[in-house]
């Protein structure tokens, strides 16, 4: 066999088993110990590149990755510029033939070999080639070197090569599963804290419920008491009128108990694009009644984010507690002033509802105020229940809420929503 | 027993306001129930009447969850303007809260008498006040 004469498969089908080259087999050595610091792609190809080359004395080597059906020519290492950052089809490639037939394949003379697609070729120094692929069972790449002269690559220069792809393969593999297991760690990690926030979250819930309904309950208990003892009828009545106040009372602990505990286990909340102008409206449409008789200043700003992939339950939620107590705690001195606008911070999208009204103690209630806090007796919508139920749901969809306050000044609540996938 | 010449209540619950005096008057040992809705309106009246031994309340039922100035703010302040009341005042905590941290952190704090566990039947409120 002899150059012009097409060679076939088979005669260049070399072992991967280097038989005797002191340097080379050095160099691999050099190259496994390069290759096992690698943490990614990247630094492998670099390593791989450059040994590629020296490997067998070559005026150029590429690194190529399968990318479906085109050879990416990831990288190079040459005496002049191959096609770094080029993609071919498979079948026109002789990287893509050397991966889809899993073997080696040699070419001492480009001119004269079918494979090899002429006008690719002639712009460059290439005169002869050998390319090796990256994982024999499923190639995912394809390691070449190029001669400037004509140059029939030795046995031991490809099986070199072919060792080197090898211990690449190896490499990626390696890199793969480290990828792949450090994925499941962070979920896991991601569902950990998940479960200890939902482990804290119902121990408050259990603790709040006893005392919410211990109170009405610990009443309705003194009333039926004093209601035996006392001796006049009149007093009996009296008494037993009270009994109405409590049940209610008792009924809407309950009932607000029911809504938060509800919210708690509704963590799948299905989102949709939500346009924020359009939602927000809506939501001041529904407490048009109250802002028009307290003549309440309404301005919105939505101009830096303009819609949010959430679930628009929670969204209208959310919104209509926030403005119904900026709407609730105004002050009776001034023009109340409601400003609610969004904006988006690294990728998130945020809202902000900020009031000029009574403003809350933060120094007193900075860290109950988001906590299903034992309601205040008489205030069936004391705003513990709101801000917890939005605290809940803002967490819930992985966001957080903050609030600002100034006791006489007004309250500004920022609700980090959700973040840009 | 002894009587006693007037008490403050301080809670903001209205119901339990109206049951409490009820069960209080019902004893006929208490001239005068002050009822105040929280630790702030309580401090405020008090601070009022510091000089005159006669205002001032002997004991005062206290709530530990309210709004504006909770039973435990109510203390902190309380221990301030002690040493510059004209007269011994007992506390007693008459909470529904059986959080074992909160029976914990009244014990600590010595200007409390004792701890109280809603209902205030007349029972354990003659109780409460015969071991003044």
């Amino acid at each position: 066999m002899g150059f012009g004469v097409i060679i076939s498969k088979e005669s260049f089908m070399i072992s991967s088993v280097v038989k005797t080259s002191v340097p080379g087999i050095d160099k691999l050595a050099g190259a496994v110990q390069k290759l096992s610091l690698s943490n990614d792609i990247d630094s492998i190809i670099k390593v791989v590149r450059s040994i590629a080359r020296e490997l067998t004395g070559a005026d150029g080597a590429t690194f190529v990755l399968r990318d479906n059906n085109m050879c990416y020519y990831a990288d190079e290492d040459a005496i002049s510029p191959l096609w770094k950052g080029s993609r071919f089809p498979m079948e026109k490639c002789i990287s893509g033939w050397v991966m889809k037939n899993r073997k080696p394949a040699v070419i001492p003379d480009i001119y004269k070999d079918v494979r090899i697609p002429q006008d690719v070729y002639r712009p460059t120094f290439v005169k002869s080639l050998a390319i090796v692929p990256i994982r024999t069972l499923e190639p995912i790449g394809a390691i070449g070197n190029y001669w400037a002269e004509f140059h029939l690559p030795t046995e031991e220069e490809v099986s070199l090569l072919q060792a080197l792809a090898d211990i690449t393969s190896v490499s990626i593999e390696n890199i793969n599963i480290r990828n792949r297991l450090q994925e499941k760690l962070n979920e896991r990690e991601q569902m950990l804290s998940q479960l200890e926030k939902q482990k804290e979250q119902l121990e408050e819930f259990a603790q709040i419920v006893s005392h919410n309904l211990r109170a009405p309950l610990s009443n309705l208990i003194l009333l039926s008491d004093m209601v035996e003892t006392s001796e006049e009828m009149d007093k009996k009545l009296r008494l037993l009128k009270k009994q109405n106040q409590i049940v209610n009372s008792l009924h809407n602990t309950f009932e607000q108990l029911v809504v938060a505990s509800q919210v708690k286990t509704d963590f799948k909340a299905e989102r949709e694009y939500i346009d924020l102008e359009e939602a927000v409206l809506n939501i001041l449409v529904m407490l048009q009644g109250e802002i028009l008789s307290a003549k309440i200043s309404v301005s919105c700003d939505f101009s830096l984010a303009k819609s949010v992939y959430y679930p628009g339950k929670y969204f209208d939620s959310i919104l209509l507690n926030l403005i119904s107590n900026a709407i609730r705690y105004r002050a009776t001195d001034r023009t109340p002033e409601i400003k609610i606008r969004s904006w988006k911070k690294d990728d998130w999208t945020v809202i902000e509802v900020e009031d000029n009204g009574l403003g809350i103690d933060l120094s007193q209630h900075s860290k109950n105020i988001f906590k299903l806090h034992k309601t205040f007796h008489g205030h069936p919508m004391a705003k513990g229940y709101g801000l917890f139920i939005t605290r809940t749901q803002v967490e819930a969809m992985g966001g957080t809420i903050n609030v600002e306050s100034t006791v006489g000044k007004g309250s500004k609540f920022t609700v980090q929503l959700t973040r840009d996938k | 027993m002894k009587k006693i010449d007037s008490i403050c209540l301080v809670d903001d619950d209205e119901i339990f306001q109206f049951l409490a005096n009820e069960v209080i008057k019902s004893t006929d040992l208490v001239g005068k129930v002050k009822i105040f809705s929280n630790g702030s309106e309580a401090i405020n009246f008090i601070e009022s009447v510091k000089d005159s031994p006669d205002e001032l309340p002997e004991v005062i039922l206290l709530d530990l969850f309210m709004p504006v100035m909770d039973g435990w703010g109510f203390l902190e302040k309380y221990l301030q303007i002690k040493p510059s009341l004209k007269k011994k005042i007992t506390i007693y905590i008459v909470t529904s809260s059986i959080d074992p941290q909160d029976v914990q952190k009244a014990n600590s704090i010595s200007e409390v008498s004792g701890f109280v566990i809603k209902p205030l039947t007349r029972d354990k409120f003659l109780n409460t006040i015969s071991l003044i």
